[in-house]
């Protein structure tokens, strides 16, 4: 027989293992969001290959009649590298920060671990970002970047661990803003928007001469990530320092999301 | 034996801002930061509850709006923390808060049985071991795979029921929904309740329906303004819920204490008396008295015309009547200044109870269609009495209506 006591939780504790009894209802409530994201749409997960494909195109044309710098290979494999690690972290912070609102008649009426929610959130992006990957593994092939078998597999996989981390902890610490402050709906778009341009997404992080901004701009864990995309289709050279930061910075995303997060997910019923 | 549920102290707290939405925008908290917090309004729901529940017990839960009981469902629900105290809970809680929680639209009756299954706490297997008998039940197994958006009401809430009703809880936490669907799905889901119940499983149901919850409840808890009243036998504590006149005997009420009020209002209810014959204001009527009541209503914009709707219910819930003014040949027309309206109900034949008075104010209704400027739910409440002049005990039960018609023998 189950027996437990209710009592007003302390914010300092997490439930990790109460988390691990509910990962069927985390794989349901990913599984009905991604059934239902293109449920009569024409182009279905198109959709997904469609948003990186195009920003590449014209970012490849403004590229190749305004400014001109050398990638190393050919500037549309190199664009949609960054494109889609973006692509991730973007629409992953989106969804999760918004997640909390928009599950409020769920989280009103029924309980179960808050913090499903905003993580199946990104779950939703990272389908996404797969079906986005075949179109990147084609254009390697197609032109005919040659990549080393184990750099690529190493360095993708620290990238993607970078990534999903600083996601999940910039997506529960909005997503707990979120519950609170409703501003946060209307700055995320224009927040992104902004670290966008701030992140080496679509220019090589060695354009940047000042030592200084460059470091301000390492402090980012998407600029390592992005970093560590290239390196593993060899055409950036590995920079330890900037891999270092990027590891510790976006786990300290995901502490201070974790924490912020729990803190406010205690009344979130009431407050919602 | 151990209780299954050991209510310790439990105290429920909430912030209210006065005049303002629950959630905040940032450029507010940074007012209040400047401000003090005079906007703040502390409001316990829920005063130092305690009380011990054991197993196959089925609880009513009865008080007016607003005091409380759905917090506590809430609370042994895991969705809302208590402020102070703690609840042992031996066993697997389900709630049927709301049924249909999680239901997609664009999902398939099938899919959001096992979407709606998992939220409600049942593990894949478990679902699947309940498959065809939450789709029996709610009989929808031709559109088992037709999205739900194309579902009618009916088969959308029997489909949610059904797999409420087959969640298997050792405690089973129960808010009105028992007005789900048509008559012949309610008896079903009666019968459903009255099965699990038979199964031994603890049961606690906040209702309104008092005939429901002496059918179906062993004990009884009443709770006021958050704090118990009164726990004992679900007759006992109806009875005394039911003839308690704290506030009630008065035979007025005005627009400040009408809890349950919606519409533009355009025209207000401002206050509500209700007199006898001898023109005295009362909440107390014997068998026989004149009852009057005075509606004084108020717009803020002049109207050409505003519809009265005047409705008695008794307190297990059930509506004596409802009266249109234009049934009547009444209506009141051309508003622009307060007006004082009243209803003359002579010889009144309800039986001893207690019943609520609704009042609705619409604008005219045309093709079904109407704005709604003020209804207020529960307005006042008013008793019935048996005075000596009947000289038999009247329960409720045995009918609404004390009628004394004339008897004849024909020869």
């Amino acid at each position: 027989m189950t027996e437990y006591e209710i009592r007003y939780p302390d914010w300092r504790r997490f439930h990790v293992r109460e988390w691990w009894l509910y990962r069927e209802l985390f794989w349901f409530l990913a599984w009905r969001d991604i059934k239902v994201k293109y449920k009569q749409t024409l182009l279905g997960i198109g959709w997904a290959i469609l948003q990186p494909l195009a920003l590449m195109i014209l970012f490849s044309l403004f590229w190749k009649w305004v400014i001109h710098v050398n990638t190393g290979v050919p500037y549309p494999v190199f664009v949609y590298s960054g494109l889609i690690l973006w692509g991730l972290f973007a629409s992953g912070v989106g969804n999760a920060s918004n997640s909390m609102v928009d599950q409020a008649n769920l989280i009103k009426k029924v309980y179960f671990p808050r913090i499903i929610v905003p993580t199946a959130a990104i779950l939703v992006s990272l389908l996404d970002f797969f079906i986005a990957l075949f179109l990147y593994l084609a254009l390697l092939v197609f032109y005919n970047v040659r990549v080393s078998i184990p750099t690529f597999f190493i360095f993708s996989a620290i990238c993607l661990l970078i990534v999903l981390v600083s996601t999940l902890g910039c997506g529960l610490f909005l997503a707990a803003v979120n519950i609170r402050y409703r501003d946060v709906r209307h700055a995320i778009p224009f927040l992104l928007q902004l670290l966008f341009f701030a992140t080496p997404v679509i220019f090589p992080l060695s354009v940047v001469k000042s030592e200084t901004l460059a470091l301000f701009l390492s402090l980012n864990p998407m600029a390592a990530a992005i970093h560590l995309a290239r390196v593993a289709i060899s055409i950036e050279a590995i920079n330890w320092q900037l891999t270092a930061m990027g590891l510790a910075s976006s786990f300290l995303l995901l502490m201070i999301g974790l924490v912020v997060f729990n803190r406010n997910e205690i009344d979130c019923a009431d407050i919602l | 034996m151990k209780p299954i549920l050991e209510i310790k102290s439990i105290s429920k707290k909430y912030a209210i801002h006065k005049n303002q939405p629950r959630y905040r925008t940032l450029r507010d908290s940074l007012a209040a930061c400047f401000r003090d917090r005079q906007g703040m309004q502390e409001f316990w729901a829920l005063d130092n509850l305690s009380f011990n529940i054991f197993p196959g017990e089925k609880w009513g839960i009865i008080g007016e709006n607003g005091a409380g009981k759905t917090t506590l469902l809430k609370i042994l629900a895991k969705i809302t923390p208590p402020t102070k105290g703690s609840i042992l809970v031996r066993g697997r809680v389900a709630s049927l808060l709301e049924v249909g929680t999680g239901f997609h639209p664009e999902l398939t009756g099938r899919e959001n049985i096992f979407l709606n299954g998992a939220i409600l706490g049942l593990s894949r297997r478990e679902i699947l071991n309940r498959f065809d008998q939450i789709v029996d039940f709610a009989e929808i197994e031709t559109f088992l795979d037709t999205p739900v958006k194309h579902y009618s009401t009916g088969m959308w809430a029997r489909l949610a029921f059904s797999v409420a009703a087959h969640l298997d809880p050792d405690i089973l936490l129960i808010d009105e929904v028992l007005s789900v669907g048509d008559a012949d799905f309610q008896s079903k889901s009666l019968g459903k309740m009255n099965e699990v119940s038979r199964q031994g499983r603890t049961i606690l149901f906040v209702s309104h329906n008092m005939a429901a919850v002496r059918q179906l409840c062993t004990h009884c808890v009443w709770i006021s303004k958050g704090k118990i009243k009164l726990i004992s036998a679900p007759d006992e504590v109806i009875d005394a819920y039911c003839s308690s006149n704290e506030s009630n005997e008065q035979g007025f009420a005005e627009s400040a204490s009408f809890a349950h009020r919606r519409g533009s209002q355009d025209v207000c209810l401002q206050r509500i008396e209700l007199r006898n014959q001898h023109g005295e204001m009362t909440g107390v009527y014997a068998i026989g008295d004149d009852l009057h009541i005075h509606l004084f209503i108020e717009p803020s914009a002049t109207l050409k015309k505003v519809r009265i709707i005047v409705s008695i219910f008794e307190s297990n819930g059930d509506c004596v009547c409802t009266m249109y003014d234009n049934d009547s040949g009444f209506s009141l027309r051309d508003i622009s200044g307060p007006r004082h309206v009243s209803l003359n109900m002579a010889d009144l034949r309800l039986c001893p109870g207690q019943y609520r008075i609704d009042v609705e104010l619409l604008s005219e209704i045309f093709h079904y269609q109407y704005d709604a400027y003020d209804i207020i739910e529960s307005c006042i409440v008013f008793k019935m009495v048996n005075k000596s002049a009947i000289n038999r005990g009247l329960k409720r039960h045995w009918g609404l209506l004390y009628l004394t018609p004339e008897w004849t023998i024909h020869e």
